[in-house]
């Protein structure tokens, strides 16, 4: 038909495209920056508590990280994804748990096996199967000798805060949190730990650790099911080793379960 | 405990076995779990042969090495009694030769482990072989799982998903390297 | 009775349309046009020629099949062009209706002349599946229901078709109601809303005081999307959960629409055939958001142009809800009897950003209503396994679309979904799962 003159501009003809025309406006990517803002904080409660100069282990963390995610891409022939913010935030998971006076080899080192064996090799975000940063850790304390990490008292008491903050905001799921600090908690008073001088560690790892979506299973029953058994696995395992090693065993072997986990509980649910 | 104490040595061994098992004949998590209690029962079995045999062997002071081509004899005529059975009829036709392939690995891992004690295993444990039996029978499961959600997932695209479920094998074989 | 615990509580967006909570009357459009497939698969047969006098009610198309409806002209005039698959009738704006239009003297009170005075008019379920209502009722009777649903609940953003509904013609849903109960040989009705109508619960119950129909009654529950899915009203009502598989009428329960309510109570007491319904005309683009009386066949360009046309160019027009309904391409299409809404969106609302990894972040799982698992059904569909995604129950999704909703990475999953299904269907059921291959013997 020919443009009528009562209507001089052509319409522009709609677009037709399909699925819900309403979207919630989150973000992954938001979610992310603000897990890394949240810990933040604690970062930098460590570095007061433990000495400036573990500064540079932290920034030597971070450029490594997106280092390695880049060449890894790179070399993938996959499109560059380190704006994501997931690197960043596994890598700086992992040198929290490095004892401050980690050199800038182990710690490079470090980084290389959280990002490429943790989480890039796997496929990235949200694929990998075990926590980036504990398969870090774990590789770091058989290569080498570490002291477990200690938190001082004004870091155990913020970590809790920021995580609380991330609950409130729905950020991470609050059942992962309260049971692996209820199991592992009951679990080691019950057997004579000394738990008060931990309790940071265990705030981190109940709060940052257990929360990680890609590595936990996806159903609420089967993510209490989950930290529940990397709660008391953890306690378990301390008669054998410390308490680190203890709960990156727990964990790592939770995750590697974490498959049954879901196929079990959705069986169990649909009966 | 005497399998724990060689874990170091002999459970890269074994996890390599199973990684193999579940690559090879690409068991599914289903599959495990359906089958859960005749594979807990059937390791349970295949440990006590081993650690009866041995204690025979050593009891009536016959040499060990004739032990894993008996154990292989005893396996297929096991294999070919199973191959008729309802049980597996239903299940899948080559259940028989995974049984076969699994108890034969385990066994030879078994009596290498054995053949190396200097100690006279004079005595058959009981809840070491429950343990050990079901312990394999979850394990298997838990792999299978694995290996499915590894191929599931959008892996990198130039490697292989073999490779990945090594690396996922590797990393647990790092965390029991602790006890 | 709380009401839905899954689900989540959508934003509103209904103040635009419930300025005037009056339903406008349109003049007759100058063109109003019928698509032939008016419910999936059935194609009408038109039994009058082109150059035929109609008059408002005529019946215009029917099919021989004993599931399929017939069509009524909505306007008088004369039919301009019949294609194979659609009437243009052209309006002389006179609006002169079928004589066989007048109120009945005598109301059946059997339900097979009920059901069948339905089927009669062309009355479908207005709710949004155009499914006949008299399959519905026949289906019902089959399975014993016991009790009739009645959905008032429109918790989709926009939509206040309903809402107005009930809050001006709220004796004539009552005695529909009446009559459908009978008609599908329930015990007892209950119109259903939420809580934010409960102006409309009040009047109901109000006039049903003098009704004294004690059979129906009223309940309301939390604003949460789907508040008005089968399942969802099926368990809210009945106080228990549904077992897995177990759909409403094997539960006892018939769910039908208001607007179906009130078509059918026109069906059996005016002897009017269905050829008009109330529709929303809302979202921001348009100037004055309202709900009309539109005509089914009018064109979606009169209707906003009713509604004072475009206030800017919107990024999408919706027929129906934001959620489940479908984008239209050409303002030139015509409504048909299911749709309840024209929306127009603007580019701030629908804009979801780029396509990122899934993260397991489980907020779809969370809002899944039918406790589905939609990331696992997504991978499913990626890599084409849709054996697992059988596993999986992709064919109990109802596609309300939530988990798209809230994805935070933006992930098309109703389309994955329906397309999983669309795949699934056309397969046969290999067992994906890995069996125990048939190597080395």
């Amino acid at each position: 038909m020919t443009q009528s003159f009562l209507k001089p501009k052509a319409e522009p003809s709609l677009s037709v495209g399909s699925g819900p025309y309403l979207h919630g406006r989150q973000s992954t990517s938001k979610i992310l920056w603000a897990v890394l803002a949240a810990l933040f904080p604690i970062l930098i409660a460590t570095l007061v508590f433990s000495g400036w100069n573990a500064l540079k282990n932290y920034l030597v963390t971070v450029v490594c990280a997106l280092l390695f995610e880049y060449f890894f891409e790179f070399i993938t022939a996959q499109k560059s994804r380190i704006h994501d913010g997931s690197s960043i935030l596994f890598a700086l998971l992992f040198c929290l748990l490095m004892p401050a006076n980690a050199t800038l080899a182990q710690i490079i080192m470090g980084v290389f096996v959280v990002i490429v064996f943790g989480k890039e090799l796997f496929g990235g975000l949200g694929q990998h199967l075990f926590h980036p940063a504990l398969v870090g850790y774990l590789f770091m304390i058989r290569a080498f000798p570490s002291p477990p990490p200690m938190f001082g008292f004004a870091t155990t008491l913020l970590i809790p805060i920021c995580g609380l903050v991330l609950i409130w905001n729905q950020l991470i799921c609050w059942q992962s949190t309260f049971f692996y600090l209820v199991s592992s908690g009951l679990a080691l008073y019950l057997s004579g730990f000394d738990v008060p001088q931990s309790s940071g560690f265990l705030m981190l790892i109940a709060f940052f650790f257990i929360t990680d979506f890609a590595s936990s299973p996806i159903t609420q029953e089967a993510r209490v099911l989950f930290s529940t058994v990397a709660g008391l696995l953890t306690a378990a395992f301390c008669a054998w080793m410390n308490l680190a090693q203890a709960a990156t065993a727990a964990i790592l072997i939770s995750n590697a379960a974490v498959p049954l986990i879901d196929y079990f509980v959705y069986l169990v649910i649909r009966k | 405990m005497m399998i724990i104490d060689s874990l170091d040595q002999h459970f890269l061994m074994f996890v390599i076995f199973v990684c193999a098992q579940i690559l090879l004949y690409e068991v599914g998590v289903k599959q495990a779990l359906q089958n859960y209690w005749f594979l807990g029962l059937f390791y349970f079995l295949v440990f006590s042969c081993v650690q009866g045999l041995v204690i025979f062997a050593r009891y009536c002071l016959i040499p060990l090495f004739p032990i894993p081509a008996v154990f292989l004899l005893a396996l297929v005529l096991l294999q070919n009694g199973l191959k008729g059975a309802p049980q597996f009829q239903k299940k899948s036709p080559a259940l028989a030769d995974f049984y076969l392939f699994s108890s034969l690995g385990l066994g030879l891992i078994w009596v290498v482990d054995l053949s190396g004690q200097t100690v006279f295993v004079a005595s058959y444990n009981f809840v070491e072989a429950f343990v050990w039996s079901w312990f394999c029978a979850v394990l298997l499961p838990l792999l299978a799982g694995i290996r499915e959600r590894i191929e599931f997932m959008d892996t990198p695209p130039n490697i292989p998903t073999a490779a990945i479920f090594l690396a996922a094998a590797a990393i647990l074989v790092l965390i029991f390297s602790f006890f | 009775m709380k009401g839905l615990k899954k689900g989540m509580a959508l934003p509103d967006f209904k103040y635009g349309s419930l300025s005037s909570t009056k339903i406008q009357f349109l003049p007759p459009p100058r063109f109003v046009a019928f698509p032939l497939n008016q419910h999936a698969g059935v194609n009408l047969k038109p039994i009058l020629q082109e150059g035929d006098e109609v008059l408002v009610g005529t019946k215009i198309a029917e099919h021989p099949n004993e599931n399929s409806v017939p069509l009524h002209s909505s306007t008088s005039g004369r039919i301009s062009k019949i294609t194979k698959d659609l009437i243009l009738i052209e309006s002389d704006e006179a609006d002169r209706m079928d004589p066989s239009i007048r109120p009945r003297a005598e109301v059946p009170q059997k339900p097979e002349e009920l059901i069948a005075l339905i089927r009669q008019a062309g009355v479908v379920d207005l709710g949004g599946s155009a499914a006949p209502t008299h399959v519905r009722l026949l289906e019902a009777r089959k399975q014993n229901v016991h009790t009739l649903i009645i959905n008032g609940c429109e918790s989709e953003p926009f939509l206040t078709s309903d809402h107005v509904l009930m809050l001006n013609h709220p004796v004539e849903i009552l005695k529909g109601a009446e009559l459908l109960r009978i008609a599908a040989g329930a015990v007892r009705a209950v119109i259903v809303t939420e809580r934010n109508k409960l102006e409309a619960v009040e009047i109901l119950n109000s006039k049903n005081y003098n009704l004294k129909l004690s059979t129906i009654k009223t309940a309301y529950f939390s604003s949460r999307y789907p508040q008005g899915s089968d399942r969802a009203l099926t368990e809210s009502v009945l106080g228990k959960a549904l077992e897995h598989g177990q759909s409403a009428s094997q539960a006892g329960v018939l769910v039908e629409n208001v607007a179906t309510v009130f078509a059918a109570y026109e069906a059996v007491y005016l002897n009017k055939p269905l050829y008009e319904r109330v529709v929303t005309i809302a979202g921001p683009c348009v100037f004055e958001p309202k709900n009309v009386w539109a005509r089914i066949g009018t064109k979606a360009s009169d209707l906003i142009r009713s509604a004072k046309g475009f206030l800017r160019q919107p990024s999408k027009v919706l027929f129906g809800g934001p959620m489940t309904g479908e984008a239209i391409g050409d303002l030139e299409r015509p409504i048909t009897k299911k749709v309840q809404g024209i929306l127009s969106l603007s580019q701030e609302l629908i804009a979801s950003g780029q396509e990122q990894a899934c993260t397991r972040c489980a907020k779809c799982v969370d809002v899944c209503p039918e406790s589905l698992i939609p990331e696992t059904l997504m991978r499913a569909v990626k890599k084409e396994k849709f054996g697992l995604a059988l596993e999986y129950d992709i064919q109990s999704c109802t596609e309300c679309g939530l988990c798209s909703y809230v994805c935070p990475s933006n992930i098309p999953l109703v389309s994955l979904i329906q397309f999983g299904k669309a795949n699934c269907q056309s397969q046969t059921q290999q067992p994906d799962d890995a069996v125990l291959s048939q190597t080395q013997s």
